[in-house]
């Protein structure tokens, strides 16, 4: 099932990779480290800003592997690399996806766990009020999540194209922010809504302006269900992109619903046979004939 | 997988590149045969490599079939007896050659108890010096890739070997190592389907070569027929020959071998010959005339007349070809 020289080669080249060396790093230790020497966060809340930790690392990772793929396209054109050695070997094309996802699961998931360890340990999440049982479920919480942004980073690796490759990595970063942030859109988009902000553009008289008069001067008449449709979708996409999972409010919610799991397990599934139908569908042109 | 005489078949073969108005290939159908070396010849764009990124699964085809053994390319057990060597080495530069070969051994399927002692032995036989087998593979030439190449494309003994342009880059010694190691395969059976333009190489080494051109196999020619072609046969004769009636010898020898003085000077004459056995009449009655020959060797190979697309007219009719 699993391609062992695969996937040691993969973590192998990750560790190798200076650029990606150098923002985990900064990820795992740099991040806590300020927030563990300066525990006076004013601005954020305690859960906001554990949450942060996650976002802040995946765009950064994002971000670094953006600029590697760019380099990459510029030095090779696209069109020739190794992987024609790869495919042509005794190899199932899932078992290359599935090591590759579970490599970049590992690396992504020790960081976390790492940065988890940290702050747990330094008493940073006991000062921001974390109860133990919230810290507990933190670990498991980011190894679900290392797998299910590896899933996704997997499928659009998978991508014939190193356009298509950046693409799929400004889509995510977009997806994550808005999964992340969509508190702070000022349109209401359905189930994703903070009471406080939509209390204040309501109070401002914004959402109001927006829905009579600026949307449908832009748009015309039918602007605003247009715009919550296109939010419905946008937010469905940031959901399978880069899907939320809090293990903690999960198993305290009543009644409980294994909902977010299987989200989850049905995202990363789909994400690695999205790219196994990819790997098995392109066409490798080790040279220009 | 089942043995066949015909081990690699491919039937009437089509492919199509987006925003190219010809198709890559035009309905190529050919056959090579288990333990023989098959070698592919053409010019730039003929549609060599399309056809073995076609014969490697690399490539989809949109029409016409391949098979290997009674299999799909992409088969995993065709995968299991194939070696592929790629035009320009492209390999993974951050891995020393010693352990860019051991990762493919592994992908290969090679025994772990076995890997670092058959590594070694592959890098010894492709003569990569041994300071450079701890090298990063960045940093080496394209001579040296070739040879690292050339041993990651054989490690795992395959018994089918694709090599695109094995020669291409390497220094003399390492031509003839690699023409040493092709003949060593085709003395243990393998079969192989090379590309190159060394056309010395191909004709020392193929048993068959096919001439592609335009997507289509314009001929395929059996290269233990080689002396029965026509060609052009060159003869020097001793500076010190001071014969006034050379000219006229010359002639004569021609006239009665039944071959066409070309070209003649004091030194050297040119006949067309009609093949090896009238080339050995020309110099059997050059010496019976007493011309004293210094050497005598075919002006091109008949490969290099057809990659320059300047047959013999007698010879076109003569090639076992399929044209398409």
């Amino acid at each position: 099932m699993l391609s062992k020289p695969i996937y040691l080669q993969t973590i192998k080249k990750i560790l190798n990779h200076k650029m990606i060396m150098f923002a985990l790093i900064m990820l795992g230790f740099f991040i806590p480290f300020s927030l563990i020497l300066n525990p006076q966060n004013p601005s954020v809340s305690a859960v906001e800003s554990w949450d942060a930790f996650s976002i802040s690392a995946m765009s950064a990772l994002l971000i670094v592997t953006a600029t590697n793929s760019i380099g990459t396209a510029l030095t090779l054109g696209g069109r020739s690399d190794y992987m024609p050695l790869i495919v042509t070997r005794p190899l199932h094309r899932f078992q290359y996806i599935i090591a590759k996802w579970l490599a970049l699961s590992t690396v992504i998931i020790a960081v976390s766990l790492l940065q988890q360890t940290m702050l747990t340990v330094s008493g940073a999440y006991a000062r921001w009020g974390l109860t133990n049982e919230m810290i507990l479920a933190g670990f498991p919480e980011r190894i679900i999540s290392g797998l299910s942004v590896a899933s996704v980073l997997t499928m659009i690796y998978s991508l014939p194209k190193q356009s298509l490759v950046l693409c799929g990595i400004i889509a995510f970063e977009i997806a994550t922010g808005i999964s992340i942030f969509s508190m702070s859109i000022a349109f209401p988009l359905p189930e994703q809504t903070s009471d406080v902000s939509t209390t204040i553009v309501t109070i401002l008289g914004g959402d109001q302006w927006a829905k009579t008069t600026l949307l449908p001067a832009i748009f015309g008449g039918r602007a605003f269900s247009s715009v919550q449709q296109y939010a419905t979708i946008l937010v469905n996409v940031a959901n399978f992109l880069a899907p939320q999972i809090h293990l903690y409010d999960m198993f305290t919610a009543k009644p409980f619903l294994w909902t977010p799991f299987l989200e989850v397990a049905s995202n990363m599934l789909l994400s690695l046979t999205i790219a196994s139908a990819i790997l098995n569908a392109r066409e490798y042109h080790y040279d220009s004939d | 997988m089942t043995v066949n005489e015909n081990l690699i078949v491919v039937d009437k073969l089509i492919k199509a590149y987006e925003g190219r108005p010809d198709l890559a290939l035009k309905g190529i159908s050919v056959e090579v045969k288990e333990g023989e070396c098959f070698g592919l010849l053409g010019p730039n764009g003929a549609g060599k490599t399309t056809l073995m990124g076609c014969l490697l699964g690399l490539l989809n085809p949109d029409g016409g079939s391949i098979s290997i053994g009674g299999l799909d390319p992409n088969d995993y057990a065709v995968r299991e007896i194939i070696g592929f060597l790629p035009e320009r080495p492209n390999f993974e530069n951050w891995l020393t050659a010693r352990e860019f070969i051991e990762y493919h051994h592994a992908l290969a399927g090679g025994d772990k108890s076995t890997r670092s002692k058959d590594v070694e032995n592959m890098l010894r036989r492709v003569a990569l010096q041994e300071d450079a087998w701890s090298r990063k593979t960045g940093k080496f030439s394209r001579g040296m890739l070739q040879r690292l190449g050339l041993a990651q494309a054989l490690i795992g003994n395959p018994k089918i070997i694709f090599l695109d342009e094995p020669g291409s880059g390497m220094d003399p010694p390492g031509v003839t190592l690699l023409r040493e190691i092709l003949l060593e395969l085709k003395r243990s059976n393998a079969t192989i389907v090379l590309n190159s333009h060394h056309l010395d190489e191909m004709e020392r080494i193929c048993d068959r070569v096919a001439f592609i051109k335009n997507g289509e196999i314009q001929a395929i020619k059996t290269m233990s027929d080689e002396s029965d072609y026509p060609h052009v046969l060159r003869l020097r004769f001793l500076p010190s020959q001071a014969d006034t009636q050379l000219q006229e010898k010359i002639e004569r020898v021609a006239l009665a071998t039944g071959s066409t003085l070309l070209e003649f000077d004091k030194k050297s004459a040119r006949l067309a010959v009609a093949s090896g056995e009238a080339a050995s009449k020309v110099i059997q009655s050059c010496i019976e005339n007493q011309l004293q020959i210094q050497s005598a060797s075919p002006e091109s190979t008949s490969l290099e007349r057809l990659f320059t697309q300047l047959p013999l007219p007698s010879e076109t009719a003569r090639l076992d070809g399929h044209a398409e």
